[in-house]
């Protein structure tokens, strides 16, 4: 009897096809809080900034249709320690984008990460999700790395040409290049008169969450084929722009 | 892949695996807390919640294989810790709600037998939580005492003595209904 009782009860409720998004961005806001306060180690420096660069692109407040996106939020892990075959890409985030061994410039391919991002709404219902695939590329005999990241979204989110400038065109697509300097500063940190005049006049961003007080320039170039959005750049890479230009072409280059 | 492989890979922070073990395990997850709960509401708010603790500590759990009794455990607590904030919990429906629409869709015989369960369910809603959440685990999960025990984080004596209690309570609840309050049957 009570077994009965209980299969009855039950039966009034299921899960809604909501609900996983619903966990998703929570989670996502979690790590975002969790990434903001953890202390970093220097040597864990580069992965925060390539995670990071991921996202400048991306516009604090979004207005879609009826629903005001107040952040897009984001999780990424580590997939590949090797160059990822593309059935395994494919399989993984459920798309293909163009991606490479090698860019100009000496820069080799050493990891990988696949990653979900979400747009959500105050109160952290998703908007639009992205999947995206970031390759990571080393420089021979030199500190210097850049990252190239892939997202698939509507291309009404993508915001080209906001915050960013028109550069060159290449094979009909345009390469949208951004150029800033960023402050990256520890969670405690307090800001001093001369960064808020900073900050406020447009010269620098400023970031919370690593372990030491550093300013490095944040460079990326992204362009779009399709419904996939591609950032390429690094920070405190120090990279002319043509040099950026180069690697773009080589992806819109590669089959 | 099976559970433990699932739970391995969520671990490495795969968030594919992490969706499929929640595609396997949402429906018991939610039916089990609205059990608890009687407010569905609730009970979406509370399994939102396990599942993103879950996924957010799940790298804390050193043996894969156990990860039945310990979701079930964080399930559990953060149900328990929900309903010690909202006091007061009402049943989505009332008996007499229950028993004005079976007299409208259902015949007397039906309505009968949905008024006992009905009637068991708001005395099992009445007993404390302990008692309440071993007979859930119990007779709808089809957990083991031994399962019920590391959920619960108590002596396997004291789940067998649970469920002795809380079936010999509910056994007094209903003889007492019916003494004091004649059974209301419409005839269709």
């Amino acid at each position: 009897m009570i077994k009965k009782v209980f299969i009855q009860k039950a039966d009034e409720i299921e899960a809604k096809d909501v609900l996983l998004s619903q966990i998703k961005a929570r989670i996502y806001e979690e790590e975002q809080k969790h990434m903001s306060s953890k202390k970093f180690s220097f040597k864990n420096k580069k992965k925060l900034i390539t995670v990071m660069v991921s996202c400048l692109a991306l516009v604090s407040i979004t207005v879609i249709g009826s629903s005001i996106g107040k952040a897009w939020i984001g999780h990424s892990s580590l997939r590949y320690s090797s160059f990822p075959e593309q059935a395994v890409v494919q399989k993984d985030i459920g798309f293909l984008p163009k991606y490479v061994e090698s860019l100009p410039g000496g820069f080799n391919f050493f990891m990988g990460h696949v990653g979900e991002n979400a747009l959500v709404d105050d109160v952290n219902r998703p908007i639009v999700e992205a999947k995206s695939l970031s390759l990571g590329y080393k420089q021979e005999g030199a500190d210097k790395q850049v990252t190239l990241s892939a997202e698939k979204m509507p291309e009404q989110y993508m915001m080209l040409g906001e915050g960013n400038t028109l550069i060159d065109t290449y094979k009909d697509t345009s390469l949208y290049y951004y150029e800033k300097m960023y402050k990256f500063v520890p969670e405690s940190y307090e800001l001093t008169e001369e960064d808020q005049v900073a900050l406020e006049s447009g010269q620098i961003e400023v970031s919370f969450g690593t372990d030491e007080v550093f300013v490095e320039k944040v460079q990326y170039l992204q362009w779009h084929e399709g419904d996939i959005l591609y950032s390429i750049g690094g920070s405190g890479i120090d990279l002319p722009v043509e040099d950026l230009v180069a690697m773009a072409q080589t992806i819109i280059d590669a089959e | 892949m099976d559970e433990i492989e699932l739970v391995k890979a969520v671990q490495q922070g795969n968030m594919k695996a992490f969706e499929d073990l929640f595609e396997s395990d949402k429906n018991r997850a939610i039916k089990t807390v609205y059990l608890m709960t009687g407010h569905k509401q609730m009970a979406e708010d509370i399994v939102q919640e396990a599942f993103t603790t879950c996924y957010l500590s799940i790298g804390k759990l050193k043996k894969p294989e156990c990860f039945k009794t310990w979701f079930f455990k964080l399930l559990t607590r953060t149900a328990w810790r929900s309903i010690k904030k909202e006091r007061s919990l009402v049943p989505t429906e009332t008996i007499s709600e229950l028993i004005e629409e079976a007299h409208l869709i259902e015949g007397a015989k039906s309505l009968e037998s949905r008024y006992e369960y009905e009637a068991l369910y708001e005395q099992i809603l009445r007993l404390d939580y302990p008692l309440q959440t071993t007979l859930i685990l119990y007779y709808y999960n089809e957990l083991t005492v031994k399962e019920i025990a590391k959920v619960m984080g108590c002596f396997e004596g004291t789940v067998k003595s649970r469920l002795y209690t809380a079936r010999k309570r509910l056994k007094l609840h209903l003889l007492e209904q019916e003494e004091t309050e004649p059974r209301k049957v419409v005839r269709v």
